[in-house]
């Protein structure tokens, strides 16, 4: 869906931001681009709605060079949300959501139905929020109309950067599994820019690491943490990424038969390998057996079936 | 042509008109410098006194409303025609200014850097000389040349209420219909503001440009 | 006190008719000049550099000598005024036309690049409506100034209320310069009052 070919981003000969950069993003998949600051993940991003056009190589959008297409119409296509959302002051959060559609001439009981419809896609119930203005709304409320913002023309493609960055941790961890929840809903290419490792691992279905404007692995990112490709990932994924890794798994995925002796200590199924852990070594035992929601125990986990993950 | 007109008017009226200069720029000054006494000495005092500045603050502002018009017309009653009551007509009319920004330059001075002088022990006076004065000289400088435009455009309307000036040959001009005459009066005037202006903005320059202040 | 007004009520009306339409004309056209100069001089500062010098140049000159001025071109009465209004009132609005088109938030901007505005469009879609709350006070205080140097268009012939000063001046009539200064002020502190709560219906998002 998204394709960047050798595309180097050069500002003068001594400031390249991106070099040779060639990856693959399949459709309906999230990609998540991180790196440490000045690597050139967000040079990338912008690099795909054409805010900023490449030195060398080219980039496909759907098959298309996006070179060879109008950058206004391409970015009506495609949606973008940044760290501080850019909400416009003096419109209400309607008018601020259905800011694409009017660009490009939508029916306007189609753009209000659209608008209450996305309202409650993000989370947002109060049907009222939508006559106020950004300047009446929490940080939460602004970055979840930012989002709504982005996907009112429903364009295939949504690009982000930073997009949780302005929030604060508590919030931002809501956020965050909320996000996942709106993207199993609506089937899109995402390409998220963020420098937060624990973000990236949750809410994408690929890593793309980068270093100094290079693209150093792509991979998902159970890979990434099981065979990072060298030090520098390694070193910029954590120390304790096995344990991490333990996230990705759920009990259910691993576990084995109902045993005999049954372990007094329960776990839900739907609960993380690294929960399940946690709490074998606070409890100091072996195993736990895995319940489901009506509390009847249908599995086992032990030690062993968790460190051979 | 009229160049001729003008020589051979000079020389008959040249005393004439110089003594109508001399009048415009010295009850310029004259304004400007009382004002400043009494805008700086007032915002000093107004400084750490709350409840007299909102009300020095507020007469003075509602004094800027007035039309200057209105403030050379009011000095009559009071004070009769003539040059002393437009030079106080003008210093009311540059007060504001230089008081405003004065009172706004002190009192926002450096918050930090008064604080380390008071709590260095010096006394209010001192603070006041040594730390907010010169704080605050570009904001006094800026209201002063506020100041200065409108002392130079209220002394040409001081002809009317007697107070000479070269706002006298507009007046003239106007009422015998008669355009060299009106000229003779707005040139100057006009070449004053612009001279007046142009030189205070160098200075500016001069003064404050080094960045000694941030 | 109050002995010659209430006799001459409409003569005092229509001098508050006629200062206000100089300024209020003199105030609108200062404010469509200085919207096309503005918008014009968007990524053409030069244009902008040239009309603010212009501008400010013409304001520096006492109103009674730019008025003159202008009377051996436009002759006497409201014509020369409501030009050298106007030209002021351009200045100080124009002022802050520029400032406003150019403080509308980095991200403001970024988003509706990127979201797929035109620059034309972003331009009046999102700078122009986010500039007005500095275009719009702007005008009220070139208004509030044209009021006040609109009094002395009586000298000129350009009537007003200035012209009832100036008889209370030679008549050294106390009331008429009383009534003429504060009827002065009374108007400009309506002007001022209604113009602000114009600006606070017309920007409900602030």
């Amino acid at each position: 869906m998204i394709r960047l070919e050798h595309v180097t981003k050069r500002y003068s000969p001594e400031r390249t931001s991106v070099e040779d950069l060639t990856i693959d993003i399949k459709e309906g998949t999230t990609a998540a681009l991180i790196g440490p600051s000045g690597c050139g993940k967000t040079t990338v991003l912008r690099m795909i709605n054409r805010l900023l056009d490449p030195t060398s190589g080219r980039i496909l959008v759907d098959s298309k060079d996006v070179a060879t297409v109008d950058p206004v119409s391409l970015r009506r296509h495609i949606g973008y949300v940044i760290q501080n959302i850019g909400l416009f002051p003096h419109l209400t959060i309607e008018e601020n959501i259905a800011a694409v559609p009017r660009l490009l001439g939508w029916d306007h009981r189609k753009i209000k139905q659209r608008t209450e419809e996305l309202l409650h896609l993000v989370g947002l119930e109060a049907n009222e929020l939508l006559r106020r203005y950004p300047k009446q709304l929490s940080g939460g409320q602004r970055q979840r109309i930012g989002v709504a913002r982005a996907l009112a023309a429903d364009p295939p493609i949504l690009l982000m950067d930073e997009p949780f960055g302005a929030i604060d941790p508590i919030a931002r961890t809501r956020l965050q599994d909320e996000f996942k929840h709106i993207l199993a809903k609506v089937r899109k290419t995402v390409v998220l820019v963020t420098h937060d490792i624990d973000e990236a691992l949750k809410l994408g279905d690929t890593l793309a690491i980068m270093r100094d404007g290079r693209l150093v692995q792509h991979a998902t990112p159970k890979v990434v943490l099981q065979q990072p490709s060298d030090s520098f990932v390694n070193d910029f994924i954590g120390a304790d990424h096995a344990i991490r890794r333990l996230e990705l798994f759920k009990v259910s995925d691993v576990m084995i038969g109902p045993s005999r002796t049954s372990a007094t200590a329960k776990i839900e199924e739907g609960q993380t390998l690294h929960r399940a852990l946690a709490m074998m070594i606070s409890l100091n035992v072996d195993c736990l057996s895995v319940v489901d929601r009506a509390g009847s125990i249908i599995g086992t986990i032990t030690r062993d079936t968790i460190f051979s993950a | 042509m009229m160049l001729a007109t003008v020589v051979g008017w000079l020389n008959q009226h040249g005393a004439e008109f110089l003594l109508a200069l001399w009048r415009h720029v010295m009850m310029s000054l004259l304004s400007l410098s009382a004002a400043l006494v009494i805008g700086l000495f007032l915002a000093a005092a107004i400084v750490d006194r709350a409840k007299l500045g909102f009300i020095v603050i507020n007469i003075v502002s509602g004094l800027r409303t007035l039309p200057s018009l209105a403030v050379l017309a009011i000095t009559v009653p009071l004070f009769g025609i003539g040059l002393t009551p437009a030079i106080i007509a003008l210093t009311i009319l540059a007060l504001p200014p230089i008081l405003l920004n004065a009172h706004v330059g002190l009192r926002d001075a450096d918050p930090d850097a008064v604080e380390a002088a008071v709590g260095m022990g010096m006394h209010r006076l001192q603070v006041l000389l040594q730390i907010r004065f010169p704080l605050a000289a570009p904001a006094i400088f800026a209201g002063g040349q506020t100041a200065t435009i409108q002392v130079i455009s209220g002394a040409t309307l001081a002809p009317f209420i007697g107070g000479g000036g070269l706002g006298d040959y507009i007046v003239t001009g106007i009422g015998i219909l008669d355009i060299p005459t009106l000229l003779i009066g707005a040139i100057p005037i006009a070449l004053l503001a612009l001279g007046a202006e142009y030189s205070l903005t160098r200075i500016e320059r001069r003064l404050f440009s080094e960045e000694l202040w941030r | 006190m109050l002995v010659w007004a209430p006799k001459h009520v409409w003569d005092i009306v229509l001098a508050i008719g006629q200062h206000l339409v100089l300024s209020a004309s003199s105030a609108a056209t200062g404010l469509l000049l200085a919207l096309l100069i503005g918008l014009a001089s968007v990524g053409r500062p030069r244009i902008y550099s040239v009309a603010i010098t212009v501008a400010n140049l013409i304001f520096v000159i006492p109103s009674l000598a730019m008025f003159a001025l202008l009377i051996p071109l436009v002759g006497l009465g409201f014509t020369p005024a409501f030009i050298s209004l106007s030209a002021y009132c351009l200045l100080i609005i124009l002022r802050n036309v520029w400032t406003g088109l150019r403080s509308t938030p980095t991200d403001v901007l970024e988003a509706a690049d990127g979201m797929g505005y035109s620059r034309r469009q972003r331009l009046i879609r999102i700078e122009l409506p986010l500039a007005l709350p500095l275009i719009l006070s702007g005008t009220r205080l070139a208004l509030v100034m044209s009021i006040g140097i609109a009094t002395v268009a009586a000298f000129i012939g350009g009537g007003g209320l200035g012209t009832i000063i100036l008889i209370g001046v030679n008549q050294e009539h106390l009331e008429k310069i009383l009534v003429g200064s504060l009827a002065t002020a009374g108007l400009a502190f309506i002007c001022d009052a209604l113009l602000l709560w114009a600006e606070r219906l017309l920007l409900p998002w602030r």
